[in-house]
């Protein structure tokens, strides 16, 4: 005599009974591949639309100029991976670390050259930039909400950190695009619309992030 | 069958098959019982949150990538079905309060309930025995109230053994005739 079904014996049956096929999802490179190929078309579109600055080339034999805007691109690629990484169970906590070393080469160079104005300049260092504040955050959050939409496919169990994640990235990456074509006068100006704006983005989205990709059915 | 094979067992799950994905969530479940346990879920909802995370699993069966470790997924959706478990049930106790049995009794104390109900049996007793005639009210308080011997209460009452008898049975039978009567004007 077989013994009678368990709740948990019925629901494994009523489960496998519905089992359909499902298409796997790819890879967290190969989406985050995908996203970063819409974000450079996106960036790269703006860009030419404004037209590039003149003196870009020049500005690229600045190490001043090279260096943090090099690292702020790292932190577009790192933190758009980790993100994607993060979507997925069972991922490795320490994914999140990924964008932290060039956050830290983007922050230790803006406020090496800040501190170095500060003690040139004064408060002439200081200037209000909201178009830095528009762009960014338009752009960022642009980006950012097409970067939800691809991690909802997955299964993000942490959603406010994953979602500040992609945010953090779709923010890199829309001021690393800016400068291309903004011009700012000063490192520190960068470190306050640039970065601060950034920083806001990527806060909006840990707020958010619950809400946003916390509704899914896992 | 051991854990190695779980990944070719949700691959084919992948692909539709209904008895390997049977076969897998069958071997699984008692893996997640051992996780979820781990979390400090109490003993009798362990199986609650285990049937919910076999739920999650099947609505997140599409992320499994075959060429990686399983149970690393398998861990963080049973981790987080108990996070959620104990997420509600804080929300729960903000806003609920659950019935013990404290919650039927006039007190909050059980003590003090007892020693109402006592002394309310006792004023029920007295008035119940007030009614009776006096042979058979003495007999009831020698013989069940005080509890004295047929012989005892016979020597106290200078009443015989035999009165003694007939005089209780006839007392409890009005006893329950004023009980009854009692009990069908309360109901009015």
């Amino acid at each position: 005599m077989t013994p009678p079904m368990t709740p948990s014996d019925k629901l494994i049956a009523a489960l496998s009974e519905a089992v359909v096929p499902v298409k796997r999802l790819p890879a967290p490179a190969v989406r985050a591949g995908k996203w970063l190929a819409f974000a450079a078309c996106v960036i790269g579109l703006l860009v030419a639309m404004h037209g590039p600055r003149d003196d870009l080339a020049a500005r690229f034999a600045d190490p001043a100029f090279a260096v943090p805007w090099i690292a702020s691109v790292l932190v577009g690629l790192a933190a758009a991976f980790a993100a994607f990484q993060m979507s997925v169970p069972g991922s490795k906590r320490a994914i999140m670390l990924l964008p932290a070393l060039p956050l830290t080469v983007w922050l230790g160079t803006l406020g090496t050259g800040c501190a170095a104005e500060l003690s040139e300049l004064g408060s002439a260092a200081f200037g209000t930039s909201w178009e830095c504040f528009g762009f960014i955050g338009v752009t960022g959050s642009a980006l950012g909400i097409v970067m939800a939409l691809m991690l909802r496919k997955a299964a993000p169990l942490a959603p406010s950190r994953t979602l500040a994640m992609g945010a953090l990235a779709a923010a890199a990456f829309a001021s690393a695009g800016l400068e291309l074509f903004h011009h700012l006068q000063t490192s520190t100006m960068v470190l306050i619309w640039h970065l601060g704006t950034v920083g806001i983005v990527t806060l909006v989205a840990l707020a958010l992030g619950r809400r946003t990709l916390g509704g899914a059915a896992y | 069958m051991d854990s190695d094979s779980w990944p070719e067992l949700m691959g084919r799950a992948q692909a539709g098959d209904a008895a390997s994905y049977r076969r897998f969530l069958s071997e699984v479940l008692p893996f997640l019982r051992i996780v979820i346990g781990r979390t400090g879920i109490p003993f009798d909802q362990i199986e609650d949150v285990a049937q919910e995370t076999l739920i999650s699993l099947h609505a997140i069966r599409h992320t499994y990538d075959t060429t990686r470790p399983i149970k690393p997924w398998l861990v963080a959706v049973a981790r987080r079905r108990a996070v959620d478990w104990r997420r509600r049930r804080n929300s729960a106790n903000r806003y609920e309060t659950p019935l013990d049995d404290a919650s039927h009794e006039t007190f909050a104390d059980p003590l003090a309930n007892r020693d109402k109900e006592k002394s309310e049996a006792a004023a029920s007793i007295r008035r119940w025995l007030a009614e009776l005639p006096a042979g058979q009210r003495q007999a009831v308080e020698l013989l069940k109230l005080r509890e004295l011997s047929l012989n005892e209460a016979s020597a106290v009452s200078g009443q015989s053994v035999g009165a003694l008898k007939v005089a209780t049975h006839r007392a409890l039978a009005s006893l329950r005739k004023i009980w009854k009567r009692e009990e069908k004007e309360q109901d009015r």
